[in-house]
């Protein structure tokens, strides 16, 4: 079987298993918020912070028990950065630096998973487990509890209240990620990553060198990298190091992981709304996205002439590309990672043909809604539907109406808000560090090629992609403490906008659906959305887009 | 993400510093930014 089939197959099988978890998943995530009984073991957790589990908390409430969870985690994750050597398993490393320890704390905090430092080289054992995989199972439930506070603007009415985020992020924990990590960590460990507490050990190689085996319990925290949509990885090159990532089964179900629970929620919001068809008609848009970046980056990878000379004389893209997985297990993968808010890599993104990259790009500055990253991706194709459904009453006369929820301009206030402040992150921070000697100083890539890197750089942080094209020296105390605030405020700001709005939708009366509704169950409306996206990060990008991978692929 | 150039050599450790204090002052900043925000859109929502 050529690598081509066996992409397109993997690409199927993919499908066939998504396909066959949305609906048993998806209801079972509308069943953990909406349920009123608690376990046990919540309880107990309740009582030993003090909270009230019967108290319902308005939407800016909700918010800042939110951000309050996050200031404390960020302060706590940089913390133990700071005094690594006090632990354990430390592997003789030093302390982490205060600029790269900050970043890292914020990066992590925000699901985002942008890493400026070689994993191995940098943090011990308990570091890892105690500090960034802990994150990763807490950011991740921030995201996914955001969404379902949105959902709950829909099913509410006449009332401000969201739900309780302490029991949401319970709950999340407690009964979605961490049963599915135990179990898709034990496949994974099965598959061959590693799982260990083994001290880094030195090893003379045939030809006489000298080689350091790393160990660490990998496995254990790779599921949840790639489930949480998080992206840091144990090891510098990430997925494709053969302890995370060491063959094609694991890097199918890695893929499989980070798609697994964004593609599962539109079931449940369709749950939670009472109309399984409107799950259905996001899924649609998510799917159709998903599938055209895979076929975008695999064309470009695999058709030769239009990568250069490189491409040509190697018969396929094969530079930065893991032999074990190939050209389509790289497009699969880097497709899938840049359209969810992943960021794993398993081959080297800045070694992407120049269109093959710029769809990569395009996909992060999507905002990360098809399917997204988990829950961001929920809200985030939420408030442009509600676009849609206003663009559309504006073009034809139909009444804006959204899951019987009128959208008004006070609604199209936070969703334009919304849906400004990614764009307004990421070009401000890009074109700063272009057009000053502190940003260019960092830039080891002229040309077309250096202009992608640093727009890739912050579009991957504001969208909390987390994955990067490289060549770009990062660790340079302005990427660090500009990307901090990047990442912070990309992952923050847009959810105080989409709570603001559904505190605006719980406040509303429902409407019943009339002959003048809009149906957004529809193909049609799954067409305009899918349009509707398109158009709007399509304007709003295109500058960039057209100065760096357009123009180096046209070169 | 793995950041190229980076390579593998751990960087230098450094003691409990000034630096520690100016990044706790910035996630102040950074988080009380956000609170700001918040107030705002409350306003804005009255």
């Amino acid at each position: 079987m050529s690598s081509t089939a066996a992409g397109w197959l993997q690409f199927a099988l993919l499908v066939a298993a998504l396909a066959a978890c949305y609906v048993p998943l998806g209801n079972y995530m509308a069943k953990i918020f909406t349920s009123d009984k608690d376990w046990r073991v919540e309880r107990g957790f309740y009582k030993l912070i003090g909270i009230d589990r019967t108290a319902d908390q308005k939407w800016s409430v909700y918010l800042r028990s939110m951000l309050a969870f996050s200031f404390i985690s960020v302060l706590f994750l940089y913390g133990i950065q700071r005094v690594q050597t006090i632990f354990p398993y430390d592997q003789g490393l030093p302390a982490v630096t205060p600029d790269t320890a900050w970043n890292t704390a914020a990066s992590f905090v925000t699901n985002t998973n942008w890493q400026n430092y070689a994993g191995e080289a940098t943090m011990g054992y308990v570091t890892q487990m105690s500090g960034l995989v802990v994150q990763q199972f807490m950011s991740a439930a921030v995201g996914i509890v955001v969404a379902i506070a949105m959902i709950r603007g829909f099913t509410r009415s006449k009332t401000d209240k969201l739900g309780n985020f302490w029991v949401d992020v319970t709950r999340c924990v407690v009964r979605l990620l961490l049963p599915l990590s135990i179990v898709g960590g034990l496949v994974l460990i099965a598959g061959g990553s590693i799982e260990n507490f083994n001290a880094y050990h030195t090893i003379t190689t045939l030809s006489g060198a000298h080689q350091t085996i790393v160990g660490g319990p990998v496995g254990s925290s790779e599921i949840i990298k790639n489930m949480g949509n998080n992206g840091g990885g144990w090891f510098n090159t990430n997925a494709a190091h053969p302890f995370e990532n060491p063959n094609p089964f694991t890097n199918w179900f890695i893929i499989f992981t980070l798609l697994l629970i964004p593609f599962a929620t539109p079931r449940a919001f369709g749950k939670m709304v009472k109309d399984n068809r409107q799950g259905y008609a996001l899924v649609a848009v998510m799917a159709v996205i998903w599938a055209a970046a895979v076929g975008g980056i695999n064309f470009f990878e695999a058709h030769t002439s239009l990568g250069g000379n490189a491409t040509v004389l190697a018969g396929h893209a094969a530079e930065g590309t893991e032999v074990a997985f190939g050209t389509p297990g790289c497009s699969l993968f880097a497709a899938s990672t840049t359209v969810t808010s992943t960021g794993a890599v398993n081959c080297f993104h800045d070694s992407l043909t120049p269109f093959g990259g710029g769809i990569a790009l395009f996909d992060i500055a999507l905002g990360e809604i098809a399917p997204g990253g988990v829950g961001a991706g929920m809200y985030g194709i939420l408030v442009l539907a509600m676009v849609t459904v206003f663009v559309a009453g504006l073009m034809v006369g139909r009444t804006p109406e959204y899951i019987g929820k009128k959208i008004r301009p006070v609604e199209m206030k936070y969703a334009a808000l919304y849906f400004l402040t990614l764009p307004v992150l990421v070009l401000t921070a890009a074109g700063l560090s272009l057009g000053t000697p502190i940003g260019q100083r960092a830039i080891f890539n002229p040309g077309y090629h250096g202009l992608t890197e640093v727009v890739y750089a912050f579009a991957s942080m504001a969208n909390n992609n987390g994955s990067a094209f490289a060549g770009l020296g990062s660790g340079d105390a302005w990427y660090q403490v500009m990307g901090g605030f990047v990442m912070l405020f990309g992952r923050f700001l847009p959810e105080i906008f989409a709570l603001g709005l559904a505190g605006s939708l719980a406040r509303q009366q429902p409407v019943p659906a009339s002959a003048g509704t809009l149906d957004t169950r529809t193909p049609l409306f799954v067409g305009m959305l899918i349009g509707v996206i398109l158009i709007l990060v399509g304007l709003t990008y295109f500058p960039a887009l057209a100065l760096g991978p357009f123009a180096e692929g046209l070169h | 993400l793995p950041r190229a150039f980076t390579g593998l050599v751990p960087r230098e450790s450094q003691e409990v510093s000034m630096q520690d204090l100016l990044f706790i002052v910035l996630t102040i900043v950074a988080f009380g930014v956000l609170l700001l925000v918040i107030k705002g859109v409350e306003r804005f929502e009255r």
